[in-house]
């Protein structure tokens, strides 16, 4: 008996193993969590969004956040939104990213809270429906070395920043960055007398090309303090962009660029 | 035993138990076996003779004088970046703060060899010198610091830091640097650009812009202090802002990430540098301190991952990708503890004590660490972070919740004066447990 038992045990015990070795340390949690499976229809495609973040941060407060398509979309059909949520935030929400027209690019990078070590999920949507997921977990920890200095809560929006780069060419992807300083108050903080210091966060920024929105960028608790988006446009028309950020208290503040192409 | 083996480890322990099959335990664990060299208690090369590697040299000899060790460092003298920012103010000589392999050769019996380690073959277990000798290892310990992504920042590469020094690694960087600024004309402006994270000594940016204003001070009094940051917070934030105000007044002028602070750009012959929002400033004296990653040799021991430094096992600093390669200092991806030289030191103990126990085939038991990063606002005016950390259920560092802090604010100026007589203190200590240096 005790015989027959290691001759199966062994090759069993090496099965085992080797199905631990295969299965991958986290688990996929898009799968598993709500506030992104409410976003999903059908099934997403795992290949076709490239979601860059820092394996470890040693600063929770602003880590820098890269999401770029490069999928295939089918004729006629064109990305409509990436939104980027938090496993174990607060709250799921970290940025949306819409695409008005097609004349802005899916290449973006901003940058983002996390609360603690936890997978970050991006979700891109196209106009016909489909779908593509991309997945990272990020390691957050404050080094020792590394104490945080509070922002001011009750600041409103200042200082917009708009970069272009000198030379613009029709037809080619021009990138923009673009930098307003703000403290981004999540509402869930606590001021030095225990007292919760109440929400301020802008709600978004709109890109118009002559009028036309183009692209928008939705900021909630989870988009870091002065909130910074790097944005690409493809044009082959001169245009005046304007940049117009929109607080929760519907205040406004709007900076103008041209574009003129070589 | 790598990591990953580590994790099975655990992983298949959890799953037997929870299958009720633990004795299936013994007929699993046969692979932990170690091979050793023939005759002799284990050959052990350790490239880099810094904080991480000259530790750990010292302290496997400690642990067991049988062990055959090697120490690869190309420089018969060593500078440590530590105190070096006292040099830059004219308050220390490059003397002071320089340190020697005397110690661990005739007292310690390490064989020490002048050259560059230039590639490892972690297969056959071998370490090729620039001299084109090939080495021998049962284990290696790499400590090689960090090297510079040059051209990560536009017009920053090895010949623009001749014109606008890093000197973020001791030695003819810092006196390039202390010599543009002694050579400034009063009035001028010294502009550092400071990295993001991760990045070697958290507080030492800022350090350094308290000597420089220090010198400035009594030297050159109508000169300022311009800090560029691609951060919006740093270490000791709180501390160093209140200290510059009382000390400095407004000499020292810090640019955060958003307020559009960050370097993308050097002009390194006109001393000029670009913002990422296209602001411009012109310098005096440009300091430029680059992203960093790990020495260029961990790279082609294959143990770096795709950030550019080290994955380690905490528990040994073993390598978690390659076998028997033990990597500890500032190339490591050891946070929350800071590259620093403190940490450096500690880790070097750590897999000096790891293996020793793997070439007697025996474990370790849990290790801790201690860090204290002093930095100096003025030569009598010091300001400190510590934390003591250790490995939590997972296996993975954490800083011991409670322990360590920073110095408090408003303390008194005997506080202060104190804590920089506890920073030379420090410095003094450790170069000689390091090097053994008496000073
Ligand atoms: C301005 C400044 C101030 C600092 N102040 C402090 C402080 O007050 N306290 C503190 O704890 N830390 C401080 N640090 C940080 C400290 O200097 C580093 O954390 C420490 O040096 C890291 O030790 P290490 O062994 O990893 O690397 P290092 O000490 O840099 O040693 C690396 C060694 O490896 C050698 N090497 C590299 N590649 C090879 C190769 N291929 N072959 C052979 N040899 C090689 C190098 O020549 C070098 O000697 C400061 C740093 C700076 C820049």
């Amino acid at each position: 008996m005790i015989q027959i038992h290691t001759r199966f045990l062994l090759p069993l015990a090496a099965l085992l193993l080797a199905f631990l070795i295969s299965l991958p340390l986290q688990a996929a949690s898009w799968q598993q969590f709500a506030p992104v499976q409410a976003q999903i229809k059908g099934t997403p495609a795992s290949e076709g969004l490239q979601l860059e973040l820092p394996l470890v941060s040693e600063d929770g407060s602003a880590v820098p956040l890269s999401v770029r398509f490069t999928g295939s979309l089918a004729e006629g059909d064109q990305l409509e939104s990436i939104r980027i949520f938090a496993t174990a935030n607060p709250n799921a929400e970290i940025i949306d990213f819409i695409f008005h027209d097609a004349r802005s690019l899916a290449d973006l990078s901003t940058r983002v809270r996390l609360n603690e070590t936890q997978n970050v999920i991006a979700l891109a949507t196209s106009r016909n429906g489909r779908q593509w997921v991309a997945e990272r977990e990020v390691r957050v920890t404050v080094s020792g070395c590394l104490m945080r200095s509070d922002e001011q809560a009750d600041a409103g929006m200042q200082n917009p920043r708009i970069a272009l780069p000198r030379r613009l060419q029709a037809g080619q992807p021009i990138e923009i960055r673009t930098l307003i300083s703000h403290p981004m108050e999540t509402g869930l903080r606590k001021a030095a007398d225990g007292k919760l210091l109440p929400q301020n966060l802008i709600h978004n920024m709109v890109l118009e090309l002559d009028q036309q929105p183009v692209f928008e960028a939705r900021f909630y608790t989870g988009t870091s303090a002065n909130p910074y988006v790097r944005l690409h446009l493809k044009t082959d028309q001169n245009a005046m962009a304007r940049f117009r950020w929109t607080d929760q208290q519907k205040q406004q503040l709007e900076e103008a660029r041209e574009i003129s192409l070589r | 035993m790598t990591t990953e083996q580590n994790k099975h480890l655990v992983s298949r322990r959890n799953l037997l138990k929870g299958a009720g099959a633990a004795s299936l335990l013994p007929l699993l664990s046969a692979c932990g076996a170690t091979a050793i060299s023939n005759g002799t208690a284990g050959r052990v090369v350790v490239v880099g003779g810094g904080f991480g590697g000259a530790t750990a040299a010292k302290y496997i000899k400690r642990g067991n004088p049988a062990i055959d060790v090697t120490l690869v460092e190309p420089s018969k003298t060593f500078y440590t970046c530590p105190f070096s920012n006292l040099v830059l103010a004219g308050e220390r000589s490059m003397d002071t703060i320089s340190h020697n392999y005397r110690e661990l050769e005739q007292v310690y019996g390490v064989r020490v060899i002048h050259a560059l380690a230039e590639d490892v073959d972690p297969v056959a277990h071998t370490l090729r010198l620039s001299t084109g000798r090939t080495l021998q290892y049962d284990r290696l310990v790499l400590s090689p610091g960090i090297d510079f992504r040059w051209n990560a920042i536009e017009g920053y590469d090895q010949q623009a830091a001749e014109l606008a020094p890093h000197a973020w690694k001791a030695g003819p960087q810092t006196l390039l640097l202390r010599r543009q600024l002694e050579a400034m004309e009063d009035g001028g402006v010294y502009i550092m650009a400071a990295p993001a994270n991760p990045f070697r000594c958290p507080p030492g940016p800022y350090e350094r812009a308290s000597m420089i204003a220090h010198y400035f001070s009594q030297h050159k009094p109508r000169s300022k202090v311009l800090i560029l940051d691609a951060k919006d917070n740093f270490s000791k934030q709180g501390l160093f802002t209140s200290a510059w105000k009382e000390v400095y007044g407004d000499r020292i002028e810090w640019v955060s990430l958003s307020n559009d602070g960050r370097v993308v750009q050097v002009d390194a012959a006109r001393r000029e540098v670009v913002t990422e929002f296209g602001t411009r400033h012109k310098a005096s004296v440009l300091n430029v301190i680059p992203p960093q990653k790990a020495g260029f040799i961990a790279e082609r021991a294959g143990v770096t991952n795709e950030s550019g430094w080290v994955p380690v096992n905490p528990r040994t600093f073993e390598s978690e990708r390659v076998k028997d390669i033990y990597v500890v200092g500032d190339a490591t991806v050891a946070a929350p503890m800071p590259k620093s030289g403190f940490a450096a030191n500690a880790q070097g103990k750590v897999a000096a004590a790891a293996i020793v126990a793997s070439l007697e085939g025996t474990d370790t038991a849990d290790p801790f660490w201690a860090n204290t990063c002093y930095s100096l606002i003025s030569p009598d005016y010091g300001i400190s972070v510590a934390g003591v950390y250790r490995l939590n259920d997972e296996s993975r560092i954490i800083e011991t919740p409670g322990s360590g802090g920073v110095s408090p604010a408003g303390a008194a100026a005997s506080f202060r004066r104190n804590e920089a007589a506890y920073a030379v203190g420090w410095y003094n200590a450790i170069s000689q447990d390091t090097w053994g240096t008496r000073l």
